[in-house]
């Protein structure tokens, strides 16, 4: 008995010193990846959880290994359990301006911004659609923004907007009413669900939200579009003026979906990633996928992301989202 | 006449491929398994199985995710039955709806007529979806906030009827449920409430663990108390044929069938209402109705048909707006809603014309499930039955630790194991100073939906609350509402002398 427990405890030491003496492999030589790579995601059946599954499968694609995409409770456990993981370039998230949301708010235990190492972003997500019921726009004779903005001028406080406090949608709502003019009663309903229900129930005037919600809506001809928010027209309208095209200056919120591996993880590392998600980003097959679920492929490399993501963060401190 | 031909297409297609039917069996039967174990909701139930369909076409997927969500919210009314324990939280009115047989020896019966009623509930609901979805759809959209606001008055109303013999008791239980469901971010401007700090608490108290709490961890309790007696044993089961109810006995109850099944139908419509809600109203309802409220109460019968019926009305309910308006009625329908998008499928008003094949798929998918749930659930109620001899010692650690991970598992947040324990101990003391428990829940449920769309309707209102009356449905609902709360409190108070007379 003795014997057995001093040739197991020596076993044991022994395996201890190797494990604290042995190089990382990494450093040794670049010699990643060689097993499957984890990407944390977000909750399971959300937006974000398809389109980074759909994005996953072409990933594989142009990796020697296999992807494994984990589905997380929200956005922000998925941010951290990568900020808490081996810096060994096998574990990821790919996620949205929802948690630096939740960093300005102050609910989150990170910094959005600085903690990670920022691998690059892969897409441009939603986006978001000024629009009004039919029978508004008969009713008011708006056909366009600006008529819109010139109804609300001429009439003050008397139409409403939705937003939802503490979420993305306050960006371009706060955007328009400060920076394009409307002025309109902000209202805070809630969810997506909740505000398109509202909407198409006549209950609100002025509706800002996702292609999505409102698409077959104006393919029936029950909603008219006037407007999508950004500088450049979205490629799923094409034929639905922007807000840049009437000369309208505003904050820049697309839904970017950036990937971040640990602050410590090392450079070649992330290079490697960052090409691999690039030649990702480029094939037909993943464009198109993407595309399905009103998504556009998009690549920055890391330092684009970071300094894309540094300006939301300020942008949201500065319009003072969740803070109403 | 199309509509038919597309329906009996869709039948054909189930039935002459394999791989259909035997999804839809397997699943059905997990989805079972899933939703009797205590702290596995419905929703996590689809969200377990969802990432399986990733790979499958549109057809497959609802196969498979629509026989689970029909397996799960009717698996949960086992456990509420047999152990006490809701397994999901549209199985809570069938905990004290089915006790009482429960006590009698008559579990397996119980759920028996359970099972029978949720094939019904199912039925009816899913005839409406097939049929009717558009017109129901446009039905949604006259409700607005006030409309949901008056309807949670309402229900808040008859929480009087299941406050058992000491009225204050129970309005004090769904006082803390309330003061609970106010912890987490403020339904408008989103800043933290009564979070004290933690991060942790910043998502609230879940419903989950707040309910495995208060019913498990106080019955495990009891057992260590009564540890030397013989109700630490197992307990003893009636054997029973069939379901339970021969068919004139069950047809005897149809207006308590078709009221629960419209109620759980149409709250199912409801978007963000729920179908914990729709049963809680429909067992209020019935035990308001019921001619002999003690009988209600004694028998159970009724509870359990009403409860059962209406929770299962209300799936095929939910698929209405998701499928006619593209906006989910429930948790489950978002993630129902989420895998079609997966496939290329969008929901909303042009899906009937755009995607026919698959809609009446869809339905078909609905019925046949909704039978093998009915076959399946009885065939494996025998072994269910068998738990409830085993010593019940060695069953509640099982529950506890099942319930344990369904607290966890909900948002993989620590905290929530604190917030069952907490819940358990509230339990615990309630029941020993006789408050009611299921008016805390129903408290907790309820007040999400009251201050949630009264904030939305006074800011769509411009702070006018007047406006209420200017819509008729609300008005109509605060009009019963009145009338809840008037023939509760006269009956109250009936009883109260009644029993000093005595």
């Amino acid at each position: 008995m003795k014997k057995f427990v001093g040739f197991f405890t020596g076993f044991a030491v022994l395996c201890t010193a190797s494990g604290v003496f042995t190089p990382d492999v990494v450093h040794a030589e670049m010699n990643y990846p060689k097993y499957a790579v984890t990407i944390n995601g977000s909750t399971s059946g959300s937006t974000v959880d398809v389109n980074v599954r759909n994005f996953a499968q072409y990933l594989a694609k142009n990796l020697p290994v296999n992807v494994i995409v984990n589905s997380t409770a929200s956005q922000v456990d998925s941010y951290r359990d990568t900020l808490n993981a081996d810096p060994d370039g096998y574990t990821m998230s790919i996620t949205t301006a929802n948690v630096t949301l939740r960093d300005v708010q102050g609910t989150t235990d990170f910094d959005s911004v600085e903690d990670p190492a920022f691998v690059g972003n892969i897409a441009k997500g939603g986006g978001y659609w000024v629009a009004v019921t039919k029978k508004f726009s008969e009713k008011y004779n708006i056909k366009t923004l600006p008529e819109l903005v010139a109804y609300t001028k001429a009439h003050p406080k008397e139409l409403n907007i939705a937003t939802s406090y503490g979420t993305l949608n306050e960006i371009p709502v706060t955007s328009l009413i400060n920076d394009v003019g409307i002025d309109a009663t902000e209202v805070s309903i809630g969810a997506a669900g909740e505000r398109t229900i509202a909407f198409i129930a006549g209950e609100l005037d002025i509706f800002v939200g996702t292609w999505g919600s409102i698409s077959q809506y104006v393919e029936k001809g029950d909603v008219v579009c006037l407007a999508s928010y950004g500088n450049s027209r979205s490629p799923f309208t094409p034929n639905i003026p922007c807000t840049g095209d009437y000369g309208y200056k505003i904050v820049d919120c697309a839904t970017f979906y950036t990937v971040i591996m640990p602050k410590e993880t090392p450079k070649e590392i992330i290079d490697y990633m960052a090409a691999a998600l690039k030649k990702t980003v480029e094939d037909p097959e993943c464009v198109a996928k993407l595309a399905s679920n009103s998504t556009q492929a998009y690549f920055m490399n890391g330092e684009d992301t970071k300094n894309t993501m540094k300006n939301m963060k300020e942008a949201m401190i500065a319009i003072g989202i969740g803070k109403k | 006449m199309e509509a038919f031909q597309f329906f009996g297409s869709a039948l054909f297609s189930i039935f002459l491929t394999p791989k259909y039917f035997l999804l839809i069996l397997g699943f059905t039967a997990l989805g079972v398994l899933l939703g009797a174990l205590p702290g596995i909701s419905v929703n996590m139930s689809l969200i377990l199985a969802l990432p399986l369909t990733y790979g499958m076409d549109s057809e497959t997927a609802m196969a498979v995710l629509i026989s689970c969500y029909i397996g799960a919210l009717s698996g949960g009314l086992i456990s509420a039955i047999t152990l006490n324990i809701p397994g999901t939280t549209s199985s809570i009115a069938t905990t004290f709806a089915g006790k009482p047989m429960a006590d009698r020896g008559e579990a397996g019966r119980a759920v028996g007529i359970g099972i029978l009623t949720s094939f019904v509930g199912g039925t009816f609901s899913y005839l409406l979806l097939m049929f009717m979805a558009p017109l129901m759809g446009a039905v949604a959209l006259k409700f607005g906030n006030w409309e949901y606001f008056s309807i949670g008055i309402f229900s808040l109303t008859m929480i009087i009827s299941i406050a058992g013999d000491d009225v204050w008791k129970g309005i004090l239980s769904s006082a803390i449920g309330m003061a609970l469901a106010m912890t987490g971010p403020d339904p408008m401007s989103g800043i933290l409430r009564f979070n004290f700090g933690l991060r942790a608490l910043s998502g609230g108290v879940t419903t989950t663990a707040l309910m495995c709490g208060m019913f498990a961890v106080p019955e495990l309790l009891k057992l260590a108390e009564e540890r030397d007696s013989p109700q630490a044993e197992a307990k003893q089961v009636e054997k029973f044929r069939g379901y339970g109810i021969s068919l004139k006995e069950y047809l005897s109850h149809w207006k308590n069938v078709l009221r629960s099944a419209l109620i759980g139908t149409y709250v199912g419509v409801l978007p963000g209402v729920g179908a914990s809600s729709a049963s809680l109203l429909s067992y209020m309802t019935a035990k308001n109705q019921s001619k002999d409220q003690e009988k209600f109460l004694t028998d159970g019968v009724d509870g359990v048909i009403a409860s059962e019926t209406a929770n299962n009305a209300c799936m095929g309910g939910a698929m209405i707006p998701m499928l006619a308006l593209g906006i989910p009625g429930s948790g489950a329908a978002a993630i129902l809603m989420s895998a079609l998008m997966l496939h290329n499928v969008q929901c909303g008003p042009l899906i009937f014309t755009k995607n026919t094949t698959l809609i009446y798929f869809v339905f078909a998918v609905c019925f046949v499930a909704n039978f093998v749930m009915l076959i399946v659930e009885r065939g494996v109620l025998s072994g269910y039955i068998k738990v409830l001899t085993a010593p019940r010692r060695i069953v509640m650690v099982f529950v506890i630790m099942m319930c344990c991970i369904g607290a966890y598992s909900a948002r993989s947040n620590y905290v929530d194991l604190y917030v069952f324990a907490a819940g358990g101990a509230l339990g615990y003391f309630m029941k020993k100073g006789g408050v009611p428990t299921a008016p805390i829940i129903l408290g907790y449920i309820l007040s999400h939906i009251v201050e949630r769309n009264f904030v939305h309707a006074m800011q769509l209102s411009r702070g006018q609350i007047t406006a209420i009356f200017s819509r008729p449905i609300s008005v109509a609902f605060l009009i019963l509402a009145a009338i809840s709360l008037f023939s509760s409190i006269r009956k109250t108070i009936k009883a109260s002398r009644s029993r000093k007379t005595a």
